[in-house]
């Protein structure tokens, strides 16, 4: 399994596109701060709402291009057929999948937050407190297009063509399933019923809302977002076992 | 007879109730380049997959390598040929460079080594822009690299013109005399595989019906043409008789004569 993360990461980060995506991330984060220093009054607060909204974008196309770009190319090439020819299991085909998906999306954040304070800190002088506000959004942010990712990639792993993945991965994005689910609380018996407590989406801003606002660590929907992600990792591993594969 | 490397016995695979293969014997034995034959939805490519992993089966069993406590441990030793599994964005170095890491190959210098064997040293620009016939032979180059001792090859020729098929035949010839591989490869062209291989598996509809090697099939059913002075001696008995014979031309049924003669022709 280690050979098979290492080629994979090595030909992910040896792409000329991978940092290209990143840079235009970073150079978007100095055109918002550029822009922001012309609002004559809390600028800072200026910056701040338009470095989240950039930082989110970022995010979400940096995302398309892992699942286009990478995971859609590793589909393409089956490197998950030759892997297990080469005896690597199928459990450990899964494994590397989804850890890949954590560290890329965990770079992405790193290097669009890190920017994004620096940035604020040298032209700005925010405040820890907006330092925060700008990280914790970030992190509800990079949890969304984790989802997405993992579940587009449960997809993927099925044999799923690129549009079903890419329709999932945009549901997951913008919230779909609650927009779904609101629709059945307009039913009399679930009126009351707060279904968005329980899905990602309402999970992770509920991460953002706590870290932003209380500074503490909102150890409960954290652990949602882990069951969350380990029910996909599990249900992954289950199904791809079953799964016949081609050549 | 030597050293088995791949012992499969009783193996069955069904598809719902459809049955793909049906209680498939065979043992493949090192040194040998194995020809299997079967037409479309023979079973051919379901018995590779099983081999390495990719399908399940049901009952009998399957044995890689000569460890009977680590049955499947030999699969680490196979290379395979995959028709697409390349990047096509990335150049065929590149390619081989990501799959020698997969593959946990230490040596920086096998990927010059494997694309000097199928001529594509030179070979510039993304696998997208290469021709079928390179791309089968970067196919190949990834299937050899770190000296597998088992080389299973699915179709390798499809699609080839005359030159690309005689590289890959050349080839695997090679793997098998200069670096004692155990080929074992599928194909239609029934004429190229008898080229090719020492011994053949026909396999038909699901079952292995018959495996032959080509001094067996050389000595079956030959048939003498004799030319003569006086036919009509010729037509009594031919040695009693002391008939002149004037030409006497041999002629060995093919490869696809008795494959046909197994499955019956339509």
């Amino acid at each position: 399994m280690k050979n098979y993360l290492r080629a994979d990461l090595y030909r992910i980060v040896t792409r000329p596109a991978f940092w290209i995506v990143h840079i235009i991330g970073i150079i978007a984060l100095f055109i918002t701060a550029v822009l922001s220093t012309t609002v004559e009054l809390n600028n800072d607060i200026e910056y701040l709402s338009n470095a989240s909204t950039i930082i989110s974008l970022g995010i979400f196309f940096i995302g398309i291009y892992y699942l286009f770009g990478i995971f859609g190319n590793d589909a393409r090439a089956r490197t998950g057929v030759m892997a297990l020819g080469r005896g690597v299991s199928r459990r450990d085909v899964v494994t590397v999948h989804f850890l890949e998906t954590f560290m890329l999306v965990g770079f992405t954040w790193l290097m669009l937050s890190i920017t994004g304070i620096i940035i604020g800190k040298l032209i700005f002088n925010i405040s820890g407190y907006y330092a925060r506000l700008l990280i914790s959004h970030m992190i509800s942010s990079s949890l969304d297009t984790v989802f997405s990712l993992e579940f587009s990639m449960l997809l993927m792993l099925l044999g799923f063509g690129m549009i079903p993945c890419f329709i999932i991965f945009l549901c997951i994005q913008f919230d779909v399933i609650s927009i779904v689910f609101s629709l059945i609380t307009m039913l009399p018996p679930l009126m009351n019923f707060d279904f968005d407590a329980f899905l990602p989406g309402g999970i992770t801003s509920k991460i953002s809302y706590y870290l932003s606002y209380t500074g503490s660590i909102p150890i409960i929907p954290l652990f949602s977002v882990l069951v969350y992600m380990l029910a996909v990792f599990v249900l992954a591993i289950i199904l791809y076992k079953r799964k016949e594969l081609d050549f | 007879m030597g050293e088995t490397v791949i012992s499969i016995k009783n193996i069955n695979k069904n598809y719902g109730k459809h049955k793909v293969l049906t209680d498939v014997s065979l043992d493949i034995e090192k040194g040998d380049i194995f020809g299997l034959v079967g037409k479309n939805g023979a079973g051919k490519t379901t018995l590779f997959k099983v081999i390495l992993g990719l399908s399940d089966y049901q009952g009998g069993s399957l044995q890689i390598g000569s460890d009977p406590a680590h049955p499947l441990d030999g699969r680490k030793n196979i290379g395979f040929f995959v028709g697409n599994n390349l990047f096509p964005n990335m150049t065929g170095r590149e390619n081989l460079e990501y799959y020698r890491r997969l593959k946990g190959i230490k040596d920086k210098n096998e990927v010059s080594r494997v694309l000097e064997i199928v001529d594509l040293a030179n070979a510039k620009g993304p696998v997208k822009s290469y021709s079928l016939g390179m791309r089968q032979r970067l196919g190949m180059a990834n299937s050899i690299m770190g000296d597998p001792d088992i080389l299973i090859l699915d179709e390798p020729v499809n699609g080839l013109d005359p030159q690309g098929i005689a590289d890959i035949r050349n080839l695997i010839k090679k793997m098998n005399e200069e670096h004692n591989m155990t080929v074992i490869v599928s194909s239609h062209i029934l004429g190229e595989l008898q080229n090719t291989a020492h011994k053949f598996g026909i396999i038909n509809n699901g079952s292995v019906a018959r495996v032959v090697t080509d001094d067996e099939l050389r000595k079956l059913n030959s048939v003498v043409r004799i030319r003569v002075d006086e036919l009509d001696k010729a037509r009594e008995v031919l040695a009693a008789a002391g008939v002149n014979v004037l030409e006497e031309t041999q002629e060995t049924r093919s490869l696809e004569d008795f494959y046909f003669d197994i499955v019956g022709r339509k």
